[in-house]
Formats: C-alpha cells, structure tokens, sequence
C-alpha cells in the first residue's frame, strides 16, 4: 500500500519561486516517480470574490493531485492572520486525503 | 492609479473618455480622489457581477492548463446530488472535487450551473441531469459568453462534449 504524503506550498508550479517552494516542489516530484509514494500538494492562490474560501483540485503533470485553496475576496486583518473558515476548510481537506 | 493602469490595460471606450475630460474639466483639484474611487466603484460592480465566483472557477483552469493538462481523474467519494438554485458554491466546488458523480437537479437555470457542470466535466465525473438539453445549452452559451482566453475556451468546448445522461 503507497505511502501518503501531504506537500504543502504556498506556491506551486507554474508559480513557485524562491528556495524552499522550489526544493519543496522538486523533493515531491522524486518521490512521485516511486511506486510506494502516493504525493498530493497543497497551495493558496487569489482569485475571484467568494467570501468562503474554496477547494480546487487539478492534475499536474507528474501525476500528482494538487488541492488549491482558493482565498480570494475580503478578509480583516485578522482573518489575514488567523482564519477559521480556512483551518475548517483545510481540516475537512485533510480528513478526506489522510496524509 | 488602479483607475489609470485599467484604462492602459485595453482601449478606453468614450464613456471612459469623457469621464476622464469632464472631470479635469469641472474639478480638476479632485481629479486623483475622482479616479480612485470611480476605480473602487467599478471594482465592486465587478464582485457584485461575479456573486458566485464562477470568476474564480475560470482562474483555476486558466491554472491547470498552464499545468499541462485539463483533466483531472475523478474523486473516490459518493455521489453528489446539487439542487438549484446553487446557495454555497463555494461548497458545491469543494464537494465536486471529492465526488465520484454528480447529479444536477432543478439546476440548469442556475447562473453557477454551467460552470460547475463544466468543472464536474473537467474531474472525470459523470453527469446526470433531470433536464439535459437545457443543460447542455446553458453550458455552451456560458463558454461562448464567458472572458477567456481562446485556448481555454477550445479545451472547454472539448469537456462541452462530455455527456449529461438522461439516464
């Protein structure tokens, strides 16, 4: 049975940059190669208007799912800091997924 | 300067034009408060026209085509049953992600169907729809109508064809 593995970035490919995204991104992508690893990554992105954060989910291109945790919209600073609606949505996610 | 960097960013219609003029014109001591919050008037007509964040739908394919590919394999959870009018959408693409199916009832009308039906497309799963023809149109007509790029609304004709069973 693979092992699951939980990556999460903040930005992913095509986005990523910097240093610890990308050895984050390229450490995932080696252990994809291998039959006994199951990698599923994790990252944030900004679009649209939705007060509730979303999940979107893509296939890319080594074969990974990619949950993308859409937080576009008004937020406090507070909420910039500390969001419930986003542990809870993120807690569901990870309940589901069992990393 | 949001204002400004809008107008630079495709050709300024005449109404953008004489805006411009009639405010230089008739308080021009104003002029940079007058353009910033005309840019925050249009910003919230813009949120008000996207209630259901189809806008940030579309984003996300614009994403997983950069990505390399459209589809995504379907979820290993159960059925899903919306019922229009769709109230959380956020939820309903959340729930999407997981399902194995999805089951559109009373929802054709729904201004979020088309592109839930076309995100439900794009994760492989199979659709079922109480009224299907409807379906199907609402679907084509939010592609032709919807602000993309003419690739992406090639792939999306593509998942267009996917099938809405009757059955």
């Amino acid at each position: 049975m693979a092992k699951r593995l939980l990556v999460a970035s903040y930005y992913l490919t095509p986005r990523a940059f910097g240093g610890s995204a990308v050895v984050a991104e390229e450490v995932a992508r080696r252990l994809a190669a291998k039959d006994d690893w199951r990698i599923t990554f994790l990252s944030a992105s900004y679009h649209g208007s939705l007060e509730e954060p979303q999940i979107i989910r893509t296939r890319i291109p080594f074969d990974c799912d990619h949950y993308t945790v859409n937080l576009g919209g008004h937020r406090t600073k507070n909420e910039e800091f500390e969001n419930p609606k986003v542990t809870s949505a993120l807690t569901d996610l990870i309940d589901r997924l069992k990393p | 300067m949001s204002f400004v960097t809008s107008l630079l960013a495709r050709p300024p219609s005449l109404d953008d034009i004489l805006f411009v003029f009639r405010t230089v014109f008739t308080r021009p001591g104003e002029l940079v408060g007058v353009l910033k919050r005309e840019a925050a008037r249009r910003r919230a007509y813009k949120r008000q026209r996207d209630p259901h964040g189809v806008r940030g739908l579309t984003s996300s394919w614009e994403g997983a085509q950069a990505a390399g590919g459209l589809r995504a394999p379907q979820g290993d959870g159960g059925p899903l049953v919306i019922e229009g009018p769709v109230e959380d959408v956020a939820k309903a693409i959340t729930d999407l992600q997981f399902a194995s199916s999805v089951v559109f009832s009373r929802a054709a009308k729904d201004p979020a169907f088309p592109a839930l039906s076309l995100e439900a497309a794009r994760l492989g799963l199979s659709q079922r729809s109480d009224a299907p023809e409807a379906a199907k149109a609402a679907r084509s007509a939010f592609i032709e109508k919807c602000d993309l790029s003419e690739g992406l609304k090639s792939a999306l004709r593509e998942l267009d064809g996917q099938p809405i069973d009757p059955n």
